[in-house]
């Protein structure tokens, strides 16, 4: 613009209205506002109104504009007050003010209709009087004139003569919730409405002083809300105790449930976000955290109905619901491990129980070690079983939750080890299920089998224990060629090896490669010899073998010698050096011989072929006399001449006299009249198969167990301190504990037993300073 | 109620695209109607769920504008249009005898 040509700038035209009547001009306005209230707005040009404002403002007359405009708003809403008051009592009735107000959908209705028309007014208003907001209100920091507006209605008609209208309304709306509650039907839309404006009603009391208020308690918040809660409380307690009443654990969490999705439902719909999580919080407190224990003690459906009675549904249920107030399921947990552990302990008579059946049903006589077998392979097959059932449970009903899978678990770690007899019962069972002919299942089945078995193991604290009844049961399956298959067993201990490391198996896995070096060279030593000879060469200490001394003062045949020694020559020909003993107490052999019907092919272990072989010569010998040809020990000699002499299937010589019992006159001649529907068949040995050990055989297992273990924690504790040269006792056991836990759990009074032996020994030292510090001395 | 006179035509469906701005002087403008809902005064007065006279109609009388000044505020209604979402924004032309006046009406319609 150029202002250097001096052009004379118009002034602005001030005469059109000028000399304008600011009492005229007030009450076209004031007039204007009542019109607008009638709903005339019509008939109004909102410029005129604009103009007279701006007019009044620019006069300086703010002011008197604002007080006059709130003035005027006031008389209006305390009229509207009136009516409503009026049409409230007429609905009503006079007494109003009683706790149960009936829901008067009207009332709200008409309270809803006097708001939105309010709000429609004061929008209306306040851009008249635009002008007067943008110049005076602001220069002033007073509250727009349309706050001032909903201010003035909240002060005038809801809470005006002591809430009284805001009381009402507040009964009305929680009458309308509670019947919603019950299930009736309500206008959600209107109670909403209603509780919106509540929303809206914003500001402190006076409306003068009220300045930078910006942060305020709205009515709902102040008024509404803690009437709502309250009376929340209430109907959640009273639900409570009425579902509690019935003692029905289904029909609670059923019920709480849809309550849940109900009030949910419900809030979502017409209450603020900000009650939501209060609300929750209560209807959770109540229905749940103080009753949910209530729940499993309930005989008819409850907790433990469900677990017992593999009710997924009831327990997903109960887990979402548990989820609200509890994330870590402590809960569910607690009660699990109760369940789990009772009914772990519940096994042992099941077992029992099913044992005796099975003794009555089949009739026949067994001696009491082998129902203890039978027990033991039967109580592990229920243990299988329940961890079975409970991880179907987790999955089914607690989705898989890591929290209550770690303490189902550690209960059943708990309860297995409870039984000290675990170990052998699990090696036994792996044995029942590996043997040939035990049962008529398939691989596969079997190695489903033997996974569960291999989840029992991990639970198994002495797992040093089960590795010695292991071994003993697999040389046995070995040696006697028992197992249905080999790739079965060497899946088993790779499962082993899997779970707990090689080391653990190691001795394991010589066992099965000296059985294949064996083969091998037994193999090449027929072929030489032209003769069937199978020899197993067997690592001392891989195999858990006794070595009898008497053994080798054994008197074979001439046969076998020939036999024995060419071995021994071909065996230590290959390897110079090593020891070789023999142990015929493990081996068989086949003899073929002839009876007075037919010839047979029969298979028995070495000391019966022993003693078979020296009827060739001999018509009839005492038991005294074959013992000094054959210089069997005594207890092997009895056993194997009563599975030939008196087993009744096998009966290969006649016994004088004819008893049960072997004693050291009787005498033993060859049975002539001997016969057997097959022309091949095996002598068994008189119990020989894998059976539950009785009591002495367990103290011994136990001593040598904890011998093994005084090396093995040594062993460890020398590991340990040769690699960290100074400890603490703490840290010493600690680190043992973690080094020793895929074997066993060694007692602090073992491992202090330990180490005093080592400072004994002067492996290690006690620090001068500090007693409680170990060093480990070179 | 009765200054603004009878001259108002009965006119104009609800809601036509098109506004009367008429001067004091009685020239009638006819623009668009979102060019004068840019003014927060004049898109009140338009506003539909007020039901003023002025938004029934659809024609605003401005009694403190005269034609010229109202054509110049017109003039600014579009230009703030073209011009609204580009960078390169050219001067508004002002004659500098209308600038006083200008102001005035500018803070009358809060534009």
């Amino acid at each position: 613009m150029a202002l250097n040509r001096r052009v004379k700038i118009r002034p602005p035209k001030r005469n059109l209205n000028d000399g304008v009547d600011i009492e005229k001009s007030w009450n076209v306005l004031s007039f204007a506002i009542s019109e607008i209230y009638n709903k005339n707005a019509s008939n109004l040009s909102f410029e005129q109104l604009y103009r007279k404002c701006y007019h009044l403002v620019l006069r300086k007359q703010g002011e008197q504009l604002y007080n006059n405009v709130k003035a005027q708003l006031r008389n209006h809403l305390l009229d509207k007050r009136s009516g409503l008051v009026e049409m409230i009592k007429s609905t009503l009735g006079s007494s109003t003010l009683q706790a149960s107000v009936p829901f008067k959908a009207d009332i709200l209705v008409q309270v809803n209709k006097d708001w939105e028309d309010h709000c429609l007014c004061m929008r209306m208003i306040s851009d008249v009087l635009m002008y007067m907001d943008r110049v005076y209100v602001k220069e002033s920091q007073l509250p727009m004139i349309y706050d001032v507006g909903i201010t003035l209605f909240r002060d005038y008609v809801i809470q005006y003569n002591n809430n009284e209208i805001g009381t009402i309304l507040n009964h009305i709306l929680m009458s309308g919730i509670s019947s919603n509650r019950s299930g009736r039907l309500v206008d959600k839309f209107l109670i909403k409405s209603i509780i919106k404006m509540y929303e809206s009603l914003v500001g402190d009391n006076d409306i003068g002083v009220n300045k930078n208020s910006d942060y305020e308690e709205n009515y709902y918040l102040k008024s509404f809300e803690p009437f709502f809660m309250e009376r929340s409380f209430a109907y959640y307690s009273e639900l409570s105790n009425d579902l509690t009443k019935l003692e029905n654990g289904l029909n609670y969490i059923t019920r709480v449930n849809e309550i849940i999705i109900e009030e949910e439902n419900m809030s979502v719909i017409y209450l603020p976000k900000v009650t939501f999580p209060k609300l929750i919080q209560l209807l959770d407190g109540i229905l749940l955290t103080n009753n949910i224990a209530k729940v499993v003690d309930f005989k008819d459906q409850g907790f433990n109905f469900w677990v017992l009675n593999d009710e997924y549904k009831q327990l997903n249920l109960l887990y979402s619901l548990v989820s609200r107030i509890d994330k870590s399921y402590g809960f569910i947990q607690a009660n699990l491990k109760k369940i789990v552990l009772e009914e772990g302990s519940s096994l042992e008579a099941i077992t029992k129980e099913s044992v005796r059946n099975n003794v009555n049903d089949t009739k026949k006589k067994r001696g009491p070690k082998e129902n203890l077998t039978q027990y033991a392979i039967g109580w592990i097959e229920n243990v299988c079983k329940l961890k079975e059932k409970f991880d179907i449970i987790l999955e089914k009903g607690f989705k898989n939750n890591t929290d209550i899978q770690s303490s189902i678990e550690s209960s059943f770690v708990e309860f297995l080890n409870q039984c000290p007899k675990t170990g052998e019962y699990l090696s036994l069972f792996i044995d029942s299920n590996i043997k040939k002919s035990s049962n008529n299942k398939t691989e596969e089945e079997c190695e489903k089998v033997l996974d569960k078995c291999v989840i029992v193991f991990r639970y198994l604290k002495d797992k040093d224990l089960f590795e010695k009844y292991f071994k003993n049961h697999l040389t046995r399956r070995l040696l006697q060629q028992k197992s249905m298959s080999i790739d079965l067993e060497r899946s088993m201990i790779s499962k082993l090896r899997q779970e707990v490391g090689s080391l653990y198996t190691s001795k394991l896995e010589g066992m099965f490669r000296d059985m294949k070096v064996s083969k091998d060279l037994s193999l090449e030593f027929g072929n030489d010899k032209k003769t069937n000879f199978e020899a197993n060469i067997l690592t001392t200490t891989f195999w858990p073998l006794q070595i009898n001394k008497d053994d080798d003062q054994v008197i074979y045949p001439d046969a076998l010698v020939e036999l024995k020694e060419g071995f021994e020559k071909f065996y230590l020909g290959k390897h110079r050096g090593r020891n070789l003993t023999w142990a015929p107490n493990f081996g068989s052999v086949d003899i073929r011989t002839r009876y007075k019907k037919r010839a047979y092919e029969i298979n028995m272990p070495t000391y019966a072929g022993i003693i078979m072989l020296l009827f060739e010569y001999h018509g009839s010998l005492t038991f005294e006399e074959i013992s000094e040809m054959t210089n069997i020990p005594k207890q092997d000699l009895t056993r194997h001449l009563q599975s030939i002499s008196v087993a009744p299937k096998t009966r290969l010589l006649k016994k004088i006299p004819m008893t049960k019992e072997i004693n050291p006159a009787d005498k033993f001649i060859i049975n002539e009249n001997f016969e057997s529907s097959t022309s091949k068949f095996k002598v068994l040995t008189v119990s020989l198969s894998n059976k539950v050990e009785n009591d002495n055989e367990r103290t011994e297992t136990m001593a040598s167990i904890n011998n093994s273990r005084k090396f093995e924690v040594d062993a460890a504790i020398v590991r340990i301190m040769k690699s960290r040269k100074t400890l603490s006792h703490n840290e010493l056991i600690a680190e043992l504990i973690k080094q020793l836990n895929n074997r066993f759990n060694p007692p602090p009074s073992f491992i202090k037993q330990r180490i005093e032996s080592l400072l004994e020994r002067e492996y290690l030292e006690r620090n001068s300073e500090n007693r409680s510090v170990y060093t480990y001395l070179a | 109620m009765s200054d603004l006179g009878s001259d108002i035509e009965q006119d104009s469906k609800p809601r036509s695209k098109y506004v009367k701005l008429v001067s004091s002087d009685g020239f009638e403008f006819i623009i668009l109607r979102e060019l004068a809902e840019i003014s927060p005064t004049l898109a009140s007065m338009l506003d539909e769920s007020f039901e003023f006279k002025e938004s029934k109609l659809n024609k605003i009388v401005l009694r403190e504008m005269d034609s010229f000044l109202l054509e110049k505020v017109v003039d600014y209604l579009y230009y703030h249009k073209k011009f609204s979402d580009k960078d390169d924004v050219p001067d508004f032309e002002i004659p500098t005898e209308m600038a006083l006046e200008l102001l005035v009406a500018a803070d009358f319609l809060n534009i």
